[in-house]
């Protein structure tokens, strides 16, 4: 018994080491960078935690058990507590890493307020992390956020997770950029798609796919069997839902941007466009999903003109037939692949009628880009910040989702006619062909900040 | 892109926290004859473990906040015990809520059973935690042969 109270002393001491060490580095960070509030949220909640913590491990020792299962509950009950801090440890550094100097500010504090707009994320905030991955992702806070209140049965007075916050991360390279950082909309509808529940509520219809596809030898599954099978179509109807999501808010800059993206992770090409993974629908799927968007709302015919590379690859992607679509992934036999597909395409009109009602009213709106997009590719064709538009006598203050797709189009479209107008051109210099697009989202992201200034919430455009 | 191996680590501790709560109170009534969080604790140890094994109960709702609402924490349960053998324990959890229910002494054998049951549970979850694993689940072969 004394070996194991030694080790119980040992593991809390360990355990308080390393939570004294992550609540200093917040602190340091804190007192040395300048962070968007959101980060600032979150550090404070480390803080607290950690203070907490340090609490509970002096008590595991001054009450410990003396009983054999006592003593084996209370080792348990530390390691899981060690665990919550290894998982934070994964958050803290790349929020740390994301100060003001590194993230697109205009960009986040557009998205924030266009989260806000929809009705029960009005208190919600971005916190940006930089990733060394070249990916955007989010984190899913939710199941540490449910587990609040199982930690305070150890931790009385713990913080609460600050459930209000959606961690999206940002790959280091791309934290000074406009248009591929639109991706993170996408992101952010994964925070959107969880804390609605929408997975509970595609549940039934999931379920009924399955059972409709795989007949009765789906009935008969055991439950892990079963929940293997929901979790494919659960996590491809997520992915569907949180691209239709970013459209709803950003318009085809999202879509562009993902070309931009997915061209340099090489999976434009067949067959990989054609493959699903554990976590994604093929991209073929997801372009033919997001081209439907974009016609049925106005916003291709809007943006077509002029026409690039990009709106003909999307087009190209999204004609591949869908008998053409696989599932090859090592786990996943090829005959359960294909019927895995077939359930999911079942899904498809469930999950647009969950991405209409969750932000049916607030869809980005085609009409302010139609009135101020050819505006503000002359100004930028002039090398002008487009924030106050001279239209007809008039000043406009352009609505942002217009400047971004605007100017995302006009970089992709019109750099060389740019260009052209810049002493010392050369047509093939590839550095400043670069260079000048770098400025252009520059001028964008003013505008974006001054628009954010100069137009009241709600009056956008 | 959500980032699944983070995600489903989480899960994981979603069953570890689960089973520290049943744990600790089981470990307060056997050991420390404190009854006060055994009732709930056992209710709901039974509620999840029957749903988990596909019969929840009528009144049980899903959701994210269950313990079993993944297939990672589905196949957690399923790496300690086999279906037969978590039914093994729901029976035993439903004898100590009886036996509690009549103000009778608990069988300490049932107490044991649970105990380990749930330390076992709780270890697998931290286990999968720090090493994420990706396995097919029995059956999946047996559809591509029916289908």
């Amino acid at each position: 018994m004394q070996g194991e109270l030694a080790g119980l002393l040992n593991d809390a001491a360990s355990l308080s080491r390393f939570v004294r060490y992550l609540r200093r580095f917040c602190q340091e960070r804190k007192a040395s960078h300048r962070y968007i509030p959101s980060s600032q949220v979150f550090f404070t909640y480390i803080d607290n935690l950690a203070g907490e913590t340090e609490a509970f491990l002096q008590r595991v020792v001054d009450q410990a058990e003396t009983s054999a299962w006592g003593l084996k509950a209370q080792r348990l009950r530390l390691a899981l507590v060690k665990r919550v801090w290894t998982w934070l440890h994964g958050l803290i550094k790349p929020v740390a890493d994301a100060h003001t100097l590194r993230v697109p500010c205009p960009l986040l504090i557009l998205l924030q307020r266009q989260l806000r707009a929809i009705g029960p994320f009005s208190y919600c905030q971005v916190v940006t992390l930089l990733s060394p991955d070249l990916n955007y992702f989010q984190y899913r806070t939710g199941p540490l956020s449910e587990l609040d209140t199982q930690l305070r049965l150890f931790l009385p007075n713990a913080p609460a997770f600050p459930r209000e916050l959606a961690f999206v991360a940002i790959p280091y390279s791309q934290g000074h950029c406009l248009f591929t950082n639109v991706l993170l909309y996408h992101e952010v509808g994964h925070f959107v798609f969880a804390t609605l529940e929408s997975a509970g509520r595609l549940l039934p219809d999931v379920n009924q796919a399955l059972a409709s596809v795989l007949g009765a030898p789906f009935e008969s599954l055991e439950e892990p069997a079963k929940e293997w099978l929901r979790g494919h179509l659960l996590a491809w109807s997520e992915e569907t839902y949180c691209d239709l999501f970013a459209l709803s808010l950003v318009g085809p800059a999202y879509s562009l941007a993902s070309i931009e993206l997915f061209n340099l992770l090489a999976l434009l090409e067949e067959p990989d466009s054609l493959r699903f993974t554990k976590e994604h629908p093929a991209e073929a799927y997801r372009f033919a999903e997001q081209l439907w968007y974009l016609q049925a709302t106005g916003w291709w015919k809007a943006s077509g003109e002029p026409r690039t590379e990009h709106h003909a690859r999307i087009e190209v992607l999204a004609s591949k037939p869908e008998a053409n679509y696989k599932y090859p992934e090592v786990n996943a036999p090829a005959p359960v692949g294909d019927l895995l597909i077939q359930a999911f395409l079942r899904l498809r009109q469930r999950v647009r009628g969950l991405v209409e009602e969750t932000c049916g009213g607030l869809s980005s709106r085609v009409d302010a880009f139609t009135k101020y997009g050819p505006t503000i590719r002359k100004y930028l064709l002039n090398a002008t910040v487009p924030s106050t538009l001279t239209i007809g006598g008039e000043s406009h203050h352009p609505d942002p989702v217009a400047i971004v797709n605007a100017s995302l189009l006009f970089s992709l479209a019109s750099l060389t006619a740019l260009r052209q107008r810049i002493k010392g051109y050369q047509p093939g210099d590839v550095a400043d062909h670069g260079d000048v697009a770098g400025r252009v989202e520059v001028w964008a992201m003013k505008a974006i900040e001054d628009c954010a200034l100069l137009n009241r919430p709600g009056e956008a455009g | 892109m959500m980032l699944s191996g983070t995600e489903a680590r989480i899960r994981y501790l979603t069953v570890a926290f689960f089973a520290q709560r049943v744990l600790d109170a089981l470990v307060a009534s056997a050991e420390h004859g404190d009854d006060a969080g055994l009732k709930p604790a056992l209710e709901l140890a039974v509620q999840e473990l029957q749903a988990a094994t596909g019969n929840p109960p009528a009144d049980y709702q899903q959701g994210s906040s269950r313990a079993f609402s993944s297939y990672e924490e589905v196949r957690t349960l399923d790496e300690v015990g086999k279906p037969d053998e978590v039914r093994r324990i729901i029976r035993a959890l439903e004898r100590l809520t009886k036996d509690l229910d009549a103000g009778m002494p608990a069988d300490r054998r049932q107490f044991d059973q649970a105990i380990e049951f749930f330390c076992h549970l709780e270890s697998r979850a931290l286990r999968n935690f720090d090493q994420p694993t990706e396995t097919l689940p029995r059956g999946i072969h047996e559809l591509c042969k029916a289908s």
